[in-house]
């Protein structure tokens, strides 16, 4: 082989692993990671579905697992750990209770956890974990779908990760050991009333936002006045007492039990408003009148 | 054609090819300066708990630099964790202590003195219990604005904002290519530079700036838009028109937008206003648009 034939086949070989490199920027993966490979009857176990980014900063992503269910029983998701800050779409199953989809932002991107020992390479990050329960032997596998992503440029262009796949054996053996995080943790919670001409035709709504670090949320209910206590799912929540008179409570449970309450204070009542005051200056002007001419009549009468 | 000239062609091919891929390759690096560095603390037997457990300190240590004086937010997975105030020359340091071992998510921002916020600075690090971590050169980006959201072709639009004062800030206008203008700062980190819209065509820009300090890029700035047209539009109200995902124009993007947009999520017939990509539907393209502008 001469020099020239050489070079050719090094330069062909270095556009071969740029084109793969290239590639690979638009090429985000995700991985499912179990807590366990073998698991008892009666003994939980975790599914983590982490988002490699390789190197893109992506703000929005969109997918589904589904899983066997035939072996095991979904007990339930936790985002606690997750990099997705707001859910478009919160983590739902369908009626089949074997899929799991959702959408959800990771507000101004993200593209890798930083290892501090080790900043050069970025780590994955957690999206969702779901926990599971071993219900009899045999084995159960898991899919996810393609999964839609954005990236975080400003245009929201769209890239997919490629599906992954996985399996959990349930042995013919009972352990009831159950997943828990002990990290004691207290919810963390945002809560506000606005009204707006884009929302509900501006009439008043709740916005909210609830976090807890450890095991994520498992509700946020409102009470408002003397009214009973009602699950919230989304944020804007319209308001049941438009007149803002009522005290609002927003309280948010984690899923270890623990919770934070937090007051929303009604809207302070003015007697002398604008209104109020043309009331009252024609109910004065009203009961002159009528004193007048009862006066007027009572003279007459003399 | 000769042999020899197939090859000398091929070479050409795949070197053009190559140096395209490479082009596409580094527009997506993202110029930081950030320096992150942790130890492990060794504990000298002082921090008994009473329970008889061993409490060894674990800490972040933030610095960087925003503006003089400015006030400096630093969000714990989006929450309000601290603020400090920078000082004359828009140096801050930040430490937090008492966290446990899990994955964080640290936000830090600045505002200027008219209360426009520098980008948010966002990562996501693991904190390992027992460690010291230092996150130095924390580089806030400048602040930028416009005295007109709509200049008429010919006349002056003032493009201004804050940053490290006595620096280099180079401000972009994307014209299909960014073409790039400098200016220095005050020593209150002030700037402004005037553009000549003459040879603009009419039309909508978008603006954005960044500060250069030891041969350091900060990020840049949140950009603004503004169109050049057949008038004057004073600027200085709200940013609806300017920051993309600001929905109820209260010059912030935040989780009150967020909620508007999730209101109108698979729903027929949105506003204009929060249909961002103008498609005629709210899809979660709207919600990456929006997130990539986001302030707190």
């Amino acid at each position: 082989m001469n020099k020239k034939t050489i070079k050719i086949y090094f330069l062909v070989s270095l556009f071969a692993i740029n084109l793969i490199i290239v590639r690979g920027v638009y090429a985000a993966s995700v991985d499912l990671d179990f807590s366990k490979e073998v698991v008892g009857a009666g003994e939980q176990f975790y599914v983590d579905l982490m988002l490699d980014t390789e190197g893109e900063s992506i703000n929005t992503i969109e997918g589904n697992i589904t899983f066997q269910n035939d072996n095991i029983s979904f007990i339930r998701y936790e985002d606690g750990k997750s990099m997705v800050n707001l859910w478009v779409k919160k983590p739902s199953l369908d009626s089949d209770k074997n899929t799991l989809s959702f959408a959800g932002v990771m507000t101004n991107g993200f593209n890798g956890v930083i290892d501090p020992f080790n900043p050069k390479y970025k780590l994955p990050g957690q999206i969702i974990r779901l926990v599971f329960e071993g219900e009899k032997p045999g084995v159960s596998s898991f899919s996810t779908s393609i999964f839609n992503l954005n990236l975080n440029n400003g245009e929201g262009t769209s890239i997919t990760a490629q599906p992954s796949n996985g399996i959990i054996k349930i042995g013919d053996f009972v352990n009831n050991q159950k997943y828990n995080d002990k990290q004691n943790s207290l919810p963390t919670l945002d809560a506000y009333v606005i009204r707006d001409p884009n929302v509900y035709n501006n009439k008043y709504v709740l916005i909210f936002k609830a976090f807890d670090k450890s095991t994520g949320i498992k509700y946020v209910e409102i009470k408002e006045g003397n009214k009973s206590w009602v699950v919230v799912k989304d944020s804007p929540y319209l308001l049941k007492d438009q007149s803002r008179r009522s005290t609002i409570y927003v309280q948010a449970m984690n899923n270890q039990g623990a919770s934070v309450v937090k007051t929303i204070e009604p809207i302070p009542y003015h007697f002398f408003t604008t209104f109020n005051i043309f009331v009252v200056i024609f109910v004065i002007i009203i009961l002159a009148i009528v004193v007048r001419i009862i006066y007027g009549k009572f003279k007459k009468h003399e | 054609m000769r042999k020899e000239s197939y090859k000398k062609l091929l070479l050409l091919f795949i070197l053009i090819i190559i140096c395209f891929s490479q082009m596409v390759f580094a527009d997506t690096i993202v110029s930081q300066t950030v320096t992150i560095s942790a130890r492990v603390v060794v504990d000298n037997g002082g921090g008994n708990t009473g329970g008889g457990g061993i409490d060894i300190p674990t800490t972040v240590n933030f610095s960087g630099w925003a503006y003089p004086y400015s006030t400096v937010y630093l969000l714990k997975d989006g929450f309000l964790e601290a603020t400090v105030v920078a000082d004359q020359s828009a140096y801050f340091t930040f430490s937090i202590s008492d966290l446990v071992t899990d994955t964080y998510t640290f936000s830090i921002y600045t505002e200027d003195d008219n209360g426009r916020k520098s980008s948010l600075f966002s990562f996501p690090i693991l904190i390992n219990s027992g460690t010291a971590v230092n996150i130095d050169n924390i580089f806030l980006s400048p602040t930028i604005d416009t005295d007109k959201t709509e200049v008429k072709k010919g006349d002056l639009l003032k493009i201004f904002g804050q940053s490290i004062p006595l620096k280099e800030v180079l401000i972009s206008i994307n014209l299909g290519q960014d073409y790039v203008f400098s200016v220095v700062s005050d020593s209150l980190g002030k700037y402004l530079y005037n553009l000549d819209t003459s040879n603009l065509n009419l039309g909508r820009y978008k603006t954005k700036s960044k500060t250069i300090y030891n041969n350091k890029e900060s990020l840049y700035a949140i950009p603004v838009s503004f169109l050049v047209g057949e008038d004057n539009i004073n600027g200085g109200g709200d940013t609806c028109n300017t920051l993309p995902g600001d929905l109820n124009c209260d010059n912030h993007v935040n989780l009150t937008d967020f909620s508007i947009m999730a209101y109108w999520y698979n729903k027929f017939n949105p506003p204009e206003t929060v249909d961002l990509n103008g498609d005629g539907t709210i899809s979660l393209v709207d919600f990456s648009i929006m997130a990539f502008y986001w302030t707190e």
